[in-house]
């Protein structure tokens, strides 16, 4: 973050100095700005492509913030959209900070939400104070052993990753398809689903009058206990220097293959627990095509803060208000939902391109 | 220097894009809400898949027909993950939609939820097990498996190799109804039919792939029933005329194959859909049941022939197909 | 005997589009640049070779269009990733998103048609060699397939030539693995990686092409369905060599087509355990393989030019 801030300093005598204000101000663009930026020019592009083929833009996208904006019911959508993408996008952030590129989260869900759901399911008397946290831990741990077995195979046999956890994503979704096909298919054995789990098992609402449920309390604590571990611990501190240079890290001691490993297996752990919550909080069920792809638009919501754990509580709730707001835009204004992608697609774009722009090549 | 031209040139192309946009706003500014003089009949639609493919695509078309038929305001969303299955509901609910369908066995539990907070709307979904006082699932699956089985019975009358092979998706709305003519199939002995399940119901090349297997093993009947894939499946028969023959299923699919297909069993769901429309607009429809469709139910289950390929589906043929159906509706064939 | 023909022909239809996309990936990443964005790459060609062939009734003319509509996405990666140093991880994410979204999207407004079926083209006709199309097992794999698979296994042994035996090939693998020398020796590290993703992303939009003119008959949204994916495996699995990549690609389709055949005689295995062999034979023969990694020593790595 900012370079000279040290302890000490008054913060009269920083605000004097031009090098701090020069530190803002490039902070500031760096992590608002750009941000902003690119959003208005994904949905500029995004209104060009409306009014080409034929849409009202003003129509379109005031059915978008009404879909965010226009109830508490919406509202409440949007946060219980982006409490998966908040989780995954926090695990990915401290991957992608370590030099390692998991985009195996998507298994890493399922592999999360299966071992939930067996909880669920297998433990039915459990009382919710115990059954709960239990479903959640063994997600957590299901998941990240998921994403650590990429980060042995990384770190043992020098695999590249990005092959690996593509194919660890294929094989968890083949055999939860397995699972809900086979031995823990519903009783009536009719749909390729679990049965549904019992009350004491599901996570509850925040509000009554909305879906939001208490598994965004849980991501946003995730997302800031990440944080902390990121910049205030020693294993925080060994993760991002392995990222930064991993010779260089090697070279001051820093025992490369464990952060990697480590970052593998917590990275796996949140996406893990966002499978466990989805199934525990929304869905209460277990289905072969849980998620539209939550692993890769947690990619984008890491990516679009920098890889920075806290901020990704602000673009997963983005990225979860454009999911809910197409939703309704959909109905009220007819405008296919795959716009979404575009727009998502484009944001990313913009930011990446703007922030290499600005020459600075600082943060990894 | 560099850096701050550049800043300075995306900053103007932001305000340009923003002031665009508002200009356009301007003179729509304050879009009343309006209010129709009438309540209007309206109907919505939650669907699965884009309504390009097969599967939502005869959905969206029972959806248009009651737009024409009953003059009712139809809209439609895509639901793209479980997570939206609820909020589908309660956004058609809440804008008070009379009738809400959707299109998707794993709808049931949101429309169950959903139902009982809006008592004034009325709820149906394709598949499923649980209904409430205003919701009521439709089950075509009996009534298609039926059907099929009489297929299968003629199909095995037909085939000179002795197999079959139905292609699907490990969907029951897809993979049960082909059970049934998996049954029929093999009930003249000495027949065996297999049925190979389709990853992705999007991957064309792979069901055709799948199909010419099933060729090079000797089957010389094909069925699929496997959203669009299946249309790879009755490729494969199309190049391979005189060899192989493909059975349609869902709509007419003859112009697929058409020296191939010997008879498209359809499955007409907007007639289903239809039928429950008119009765929610004219308050007939009764909840807290499943409404179950069997071959009895007229006008839902049908079956066109090909003339192309007249002469295996001779009269006799025919009628055999029909003997079987009127034993099924008779309860002495009972396919379970 | 006949059934291993059959088996090896369909591998070889399957593998055609993992063929041309992997070889085209081969080239980038041998050049230092990592695009995880084939299996988008792949859709838009996939609609473009669709599009022209529906409304200009020429195949040949499709394939063309998509390779060069693929190759203009594939300079605007170049663009991000070489000249702007975007890190290629993402702008590969991105570039998915876009091609999923962007196809489906078109593919709705171009053919606001029902069903599939309403919008079918004429597939690209077999071509049967005579008399050699009759030798037992290879025969038909070989010499009764389309114009498209017959350039994929012409293209391999060409592009293991080009990147072992010629110049232009020397400086694409120097530039993957040293590109400061490659810079001091007096060649353009940018022009040379600007020309590797260009012609990966003509490579992916032809493999995508394949799909709607050459195999089915008609385009589906996300009809590439993981191919894209398949093929960065393929690029790894087959060590970076254009040739292995023939091989590799073969033992995919051929695993694919076999899981067909398995279920067709009734092998009593649950079918997903079948469907996911393929991905698992990779992880392990990456481990078995693992001691001759050969991987580009700056693949995904920017380059700077010293000032």
């Amino acid at each position: 973050m900012l370079k000279i801030l040290k302890i000490g300093t008054s913060w009269q005598n920083l605000w004097q100095s031009e090098e701090f204000r020069s530190d803002v101000r490039h902070e500031l663009w760096r992590n608002i700005v750009v941000p902003v930026l690119a959003i208005i020019f994904a949905l500029g592009v995004g209104a060009l492509i409306l009014s080409a083929t034929g849409y009202n833009v003003v129509k379109a996208y005031g059915a978008l913030w009404q879909g965010v904006f226009g109830s508490k019911v919406n509202v409440g959508e949007a946060f219980l959209r982006s409490t998966p993408l908040i989780l995954i996008g926090t695990g990915i952030a401290l991957a992608f900070r370590c030099g390692f590129w998991n985009i195996g989260a998507e298994g890493q869900f399922y592999a999360g939400a299966a071992a939930g759901t067996y909880v669920a399911l297998t433990f039915a008397n459990l009382p919710p104070w115990a059954g709960i946290p239990i479903a959640l831990l063994v997600g957590f741990f299901t998941g990240a052993i998921w994403g650590a077995l990429a980060g042995l195979l990384k770190v043992k046999f020098c695999l590249n990753e990005v092959v690996t956890t593509i194919m660890l994503n294929y094989i968890a979704i083949g055999l939860v398809g397995y699972l809900v096909t086979g031995p823990m298919q519903e009783a009536m054995r009719e749909n390729p689903q679990t049965d549904e789990i019992v009350r004491s098992f599901v996570i509850g609402r925040i509000f009554p009058t909305s879906r939001v449920h208490y598994g965004f309390i849980i991501a946003v604590v995730v997302a800031i206990i990440a944080t902390i571990v990121l910049f205030r611990t020693p294993l925080g501190y060994s993760m991002r220097a392995v990222g930064y240079n991993p010779d260089a890290a090697k070279h001051a001691g820093i025992n490369v293959a464990s952060s990697m490993a480590t970052a593998a297996f917590l990275s796996g752990g949140t996406a893990g627990l966002a499978g466990a919550i989805e199934v525990l909080g929304v869905t209460g069920r277990l289905f072969e095509n849980l998620s539209p792809g939550y692993g890769f638009e947690g990619i984008a919501v890491s990516l679009l803060v920098n890889n920075h754990p806290l901020a990704t509580i602000v673009s997963g709730l983005l990225f979860g208000a454009l999911g809910a707001g197409s939703q309704v835009m959909q109905l009220n204004a007819k405008v296919p939902a795959v716009l979404t992608f575009i727009i998502q697609g484009l944001i990313i774009a913009f930011i990446i391109s703007f922030r290499y722009l600005d020459k600075n090549p600082s943060g990894k | 220097m560099e850096r701050k031209s550049y800043k300075l040139w995306v900053l103007v192309a932001a305000l340009v894009i923003i002031s665009m946009v508002l200009a356009q706003c301007a003179p729509a500014a304050t879009p009343a809400p309006q209010q129709p003089t009438e309540k209007k009949f309206k109907v919505g639609l939650l669907h699965p898949s884009p309504i390009t493919d097969a599967w939502s695509g005869i959905a969206y078309q029972a959806l248009k027909r009651i737009e024409a038929e009953l003059g009712a305001e139809i809209a439609n969303v895509e639901i793209k993950s479980p997570a939206e299955r609820e909020k589908g509901f309660i956004d058609f609910a809440s804008q008070g939609y009379d009738l809400v369908i959707g299109h998707d066995f794993a709808m049931q539990d949101a429309a169950e939820k959903v139902s009982k907070d809006f008592p004034n709307t009325f709820f149906t979904t394709t598949g499923g097990s649980k209904f409430t006082d205003n919701y009521a699932p439709i089950d075509l699956i009996p009534g298609y498996k039926q059907a099929l089985y009489a297929v299968g019975v003629m199909a095995g009358n037909i085939t000179k190799t002795k197999k079959a092979v139905a292609f699907t998706m490990e969907l029951p709305a897809t993979k049960i109804p082909l059970e049934g003519f998996q049954a029929g199939f093999n009930s003249i002995p000495g027949n065996s039919c297999s049925m190979v399940i389709l990853k992705d119901g999007n991957d064309v090349g792979a069901a055709k792939e799948a199909a010419l297997q099933a060729i090079a093993d000797g089957a010389d009947i094909l069925i699929a029933n496997a959203n669009i894939a299946g249309t790879g499946v009755l490729q494969a028969v199309a190049e391979n005329e005189g060899k192989v023959w493909g059975i349609g299923t869902i709509g007419d699919q003859t112009s697929l194959a058409p020296k191939g297909v010997l008879v498209s069993a359809t499955l007409n769901v907007s007639e289903a859909l239809f039928s429950i429309a008119k009765a929610v607009k004219e308050g007939t429809m009764k909840g807290g049941q499943v409404r179950v469709f069997t071959v009895n139910d007229p006008g839902v289950y049908d079956f066109v022939y090909n003339p192309e390929t007249a002469d295996l589906v001779t009269d006799e043929m025919k009628a055999l197909l029909q003997d079987t159906l009127n034993k099924i509706k008779s309860g002495e064939i009972k396919v379970e | 005997m006949e059934l291993v023909g059959s088996l090896l022909q369909a591998a070889l239809r399957m593998a055609t589009p993992l063929i041309y996309a992997a070889i085209g990936e081969t080239y980038n990443e041998r050049a230092g640049l990592l695009n995880l964005g084939i299996e988008g790459l792949m859709l838009i060609g996939a609609l473009t070779a669709y599009t022209i062939a529906f409304f200009y009734q020429s195949i040949l003319l499709g394939v063309l269009g998509a390779a060069v509509v693929a190759g203009l996405f594939g300079l605007l990666f170049a663009f991000a990733t070489v000249t702007l140093k975007a890190n290629q991880v993402i702008i590969g994410t991105a570039l998915n998103l876009i091609g999923l979204g962007m196809t489906s999207y078109v593919h709705r407004m171009l053919f606001n048609t029902l069903a599939g079926s309403a919008g079918n083209v004429q597939v690209l006709p077999t071509l049967r060699v005579p008399v050699l199309k009759d030798i037992p097992i290879i025969g038909p794999a070989l010499f009764e397939q389309n114009l498209l698979v017959y350039l994929a296994l012409l293209l391999t042994p060409i592009a293991g030539f080009v990147l072992y035996k010629t110049s232009l090939g020397l400086a694409l693998r120097a530039v993957g693995e040293h590109p400061k020398a490659t810079a001091t020796a007096g060649l353009s590290v940018t022009r040379l990686r600007y020309g590797a993703m260009v012609f990966a992303a003509m490579m992916a939009g032809i493999g995508g092409a394949y799909l709607p003119v050459a195999h089915a008959n008609t385009f589906v949204e996300n009809m590439v369905a993981g191919r894209g994916f398949i093929a960065l495996a393929i690029v790894v699995f087959s060590r970076w060599n254009p040739v292995n990549v023939l091989w590799a690609s073969l033992l995919f389709g051929f695993t694919f087509a076999l899981q067909f055949r398995l279920q067709i005689v009734n092998l009593r295995v649950a079918y997903q355990f079948l469907q996911i062999l393929p991905y698992v034979v990779t992880l392990l023969a990456m481990v078995v393989l693992r001691g001759q990694t050969a991987q580009p020593k700056a693949l995904a790595v920017p380059y700077t030019e010293q000032v």
